[in-house]
């Protein structure tokens, strides 16, 4: 009896011990949080062609105070760079540079500078990792940065005390502006890899000590590399085209008044109405639901006619603004970022499949298409007064 | 006073109704979307999980049917009654057989997938190895008790799988869900298989239906509780879609968790919701897994005159680790994977209907 109750004894010790373990325990402390990760060619591209540098903010939890504390002498993050040809020796190495080891799950803001966005193929490689990686998570946000990537993780925000959750908030805030996008997910990235179709991200520009979050870069989905920008304005044609966003202003010109709509909802439609491998017809429609915002001038709204006419310029105006995004895809870059594969593909499938070989490379069936826009312009207020002035 | 007997080892017929998705719902869905979307064109593939599904409900309607005009017998005496006394012990011995290879398969994959979302450093071996000691406990207690267990935890992952699903409602993009009827027959055939494949499992009810207390309600309640699972599938496989396209979505090795490390929750205070949804679905994996061992236990039982229900289990829990250890590989997982579907398909159809059409000419009847 004794000595069967001292093996019950000797088993319950094991199980605590045994139950109590974790093998991949990690403190907390010894965890290096990740929040954003920048990836820059390096200076001196000298004898290994394909190395690149990446930094990483790592947060530094002491550094961040309370509300009720104000802020700390202390930095709140610690940007580490290195360099090396695989990301994924970059993050080994990583670990011996910093005291904690890299933990990514909490990823936000990948930054990719321009520079290695336009060689080719470079750009898919170094977003492998991001990827493949089980600690990734398909939401983190892909920006393209004019210049070097790592500054904008330098940056020294007013009421932030870490860059990446400035960045955030930036893009976050960007549907108030219609000349900027949405940042794009990774998982929606991959999407465009596999698809090899062409795809635009948001771009950022760091000036001074602000960063500059306008225009979108253009990606080329067969020789996989930026091949060009569109700037403010033809980034504001582009979202008329696909309709990806709402939001944002236009500004039209009446009796050299200047009068300012803002946009509430836009809605487009793309329908392909010709199906001949020369010159292939693609129609867009965009509907815009606007509110007049501001009025430089005396000029009464409420009648029926003053916004008929209104209307009317706006339309005018956002069509030269779409046919400004058109010029510069299809006829400088030559690259379909507008959707219309998408259209074909989902809608006429059989005729895709004979000319997705030659869409937007080798033949280029694209910078052959006719796309013709229209836009219909439905203000439904002119706000809480009729005039400011008479 | 009489005290209420709990294990008395007779179950209801709502509890045979959701032990087949508890069966049928394990490791095949976290993988199921990129099988279907490979070979298949946009959303095409739902329509190939229907057609496995009905298939699949009509092998579940013919195996209860066969099953409950036997009431209160076990698979082997009706067998023996059918047929004769050792083509009995060897259909008994070759189901035994789907339910062993099907555990080890369950909880190499719950190793592997724990491995490589959860625990970068632990062996798989180690994690299997628990997971397995916890299902041996499960399957050492009664075995009305592993059904009581069923109807607790199902709900649960009903729950979760819908919450997946309407938390990434958002990522919806209509657009993946088109062009619509334009996979060859090849392709649908190729994910028929695959379609059918994640249906495993329905032969337990060759054996539980001798423990339900009204067998003649057993065939329309396992068609209805292989319906709920059907519907899953389908709901799971349009979110698949519809959150990363068709070819991401045939892309990624697990889909399903995929789905859940996608889902944010607004206000962004709780960032990692597949932990949860993990836990979760090792609920439904040992579900799946300790019925599995159970009726391998229940058939190997049957042929015993005694009750030597211990000794097997002590018997064959080595014989499970040690056979859904043996693959080296992400492949060789695979290959297993598909062997043992071929297997539980082939021995599952073909003895039912076997035995169904002997038993028609023969005019066998319940004794």
């Amino acid at each position: 009896m004794m000595k069967r109750k001292g093996l019950h004894l000797v088993a319950y010790m094991l199980i605590i011990v045994v139950l109590s373990g974790c093998w991949d325990r990690v403190e907390i402390e010894d965890r290096g949080f990740i929040i954003g990760s920048a990836i820059d060619s390096p200076e001196d591209s000298g004898a290994d062609e394909n190395a690149v540098t990446m930094t990483n903010q790592f947060v530094v939890p002491s550094g961040l105070g309370g509300p009720s504390q104000g802020s700390p002498d202390k930095q709140a993050f610690a940007n580490i760079t290195a360099r090396g040809k695989s990301l994924f020796a970059i993050q080994r190495e990583m670990a011996t540079l910093s005291s904690r080891s890299p933990f990514f799950p909490h990823l936000q803001t990948i930054a990719v500078s321009s520079e290695l966005a336009q060689q080719g193929n470079l750009f898919s490689d170094v977003m492998d990792l991001f990827l493949r990686d089980h600690e990734m998570r398909r939401e983190v946000d892909v920006v393209i940065v004019d210049g070097k990537a790592k500054d904008i993780l330098d940056i020294q925000p007013e009421n932030e005390q870490l860059p990446v959750m400035h960045i955030q908030s930036i893009m976050e805030n960007s549907y108030k502006n219609a000349g900027t996008l949405q940042p794009l997910r990774i998982g929606e990235l991959h999407e465009h890899l596999l698809n090899n179709s062409s795809y635009v991200i948001p771009r950022m520009v760091k000036s001074g000590d602000a960063l500059d979050y306008e225009g979108i870069g253009v990606f080329h989905g067969n020789s996989n590399r930026m091949v060009g920008t569109l700037n403010q304005q033809e980034t504001r044609g582009y979202i008329l085209i696909t309709g990806e966003k709402d939001g944002g202003k236009v500004e039209v010109e009446m009796d050299d008044e200047t009068v300012t709509l803002e946009i509430m909802n836009i809605s487009s439609s793309m329908t392909i109405t010709n199906k001949s491998k020369a010159n292939i017809g693609v129609d867009v429609n965009t509907d815009v639901e606007a509110l007049v915002a501001e009025t430089f001038g005396q000029g009464r709204l409420t009648s029926k006619e003053k916004l008929k006419d209104l209307e009317q310029k706006a339309e005018a105006k956002m069509e030269s603004l779409m046919k400004q995004a058109i010029d510069k895809v299809q006829g400088e870059l030559k690259t379909d970022v507008l959707g219309v594969n998408h259209v074909l593909n989902q809608y006429h499938y059989d005729f895709w499949k004979g000319i997705e070989e030659d869409w937007d490379h080798g033949q280029n069936y694209f910078a052959d298409a006719s796309i013709d826009v229209s836009a219909s312009v439905n203000i439904q207020s002119s706000g809480s007064v009729d005039q400011t002035k008479n | 006073m009489e005290r209420f007997e709990y294990a008395d080892n007779i179950i209801g017929d709502r509890e045979i109704m959701i032990a087949v998705p508890s069966i049928v719902i394990g490791v095949g869905v976290l993988s199921m979307p990129r099988y279907i979307a490979n070979p298949t064109i946009a959303v095409d593939g739902l329509m190939t999980i229907i057609a496995g599904g009905v298939l699949v409900l009509l092998l579940t309607w013919l195996v209860a049917k066969l099953a409950s005009q036997f009431p209160r017998q076990n698979f082997i005496d009706y067998a023996t009654l059918i047929t004769s006394r050792p083509l009995g012990i060897m259909f008994t011995f070759l189901l035994a057989v789907q339910g062993l290879m099907l555990a080890a398969y369950e909880t190499r994959v719950i190793a592997d997938v724990a491995t490589q979302y959860l625990f970068d450093q632990t062996p798989y071996g180690v994690v299997g190895l628990s997971f397995l000691l916890v299902v041996v406990y499960a399957v050492s207690g009664t075995r009305a008790g592993l059904f009581r267990l069923n109807m607790m935890f199902f709900p649960i992952i009903l729950v979760i799988s819908i919450l997946v699903m309407l938390l990434t409602t958002g990522l919806f993009e209509a657009g993946n869900l088109l062009p619509v009827f334009k996979t060859d027959v090849s392709g649908h055939w190729e994910a028929l298989k695959q379609s059918i494949f994640s249906f495993l499992g329905i032969g337990i009810l060759l054996f539980y239906t001798a423990l339900v207390r009204k067998p003649e309600n057993v065939p329309r309640k396992a068609c209805i509780g292989m319906s709920i699972a059907v519907f899953l599938y389908c709901l799971i496989y349009i979110t698949c879609i519809a959150v990363f396209g068709n070819l991401v979505a045939g892309n990624l090795m697990y889909p399903t968790v995929e789905l859940a490390k996608d889902v944010q929750i607004p206000g962004g205070f709780f960032e990692r919701f597949e932990s949860l949804f993990f836990v979760i679905w090792i609920m439904a994996i040992f579900n799946t897994t300790a019925m599995a061992f159970d009726v391998t236990v229940f058939a190997l039982n049957s042929i015993f005159r005694k009750n030597r229900k211990m000794q097997l289990i002590f018997l064959l829990a080595p014989i499970i680790y040690v056979i859904g250890m043996t693959p080296k590989d992400t492949p060789g997982v695979t290959a297993f994977g598909t062997f043992v579907s071929y297997y539980g398909m082939a021995v599952t159809t073909v003895i039912t209907v076997l035995l169904f059409i002997v038993a028609r000419l023969r005019g066998v009847k319940s004794q």
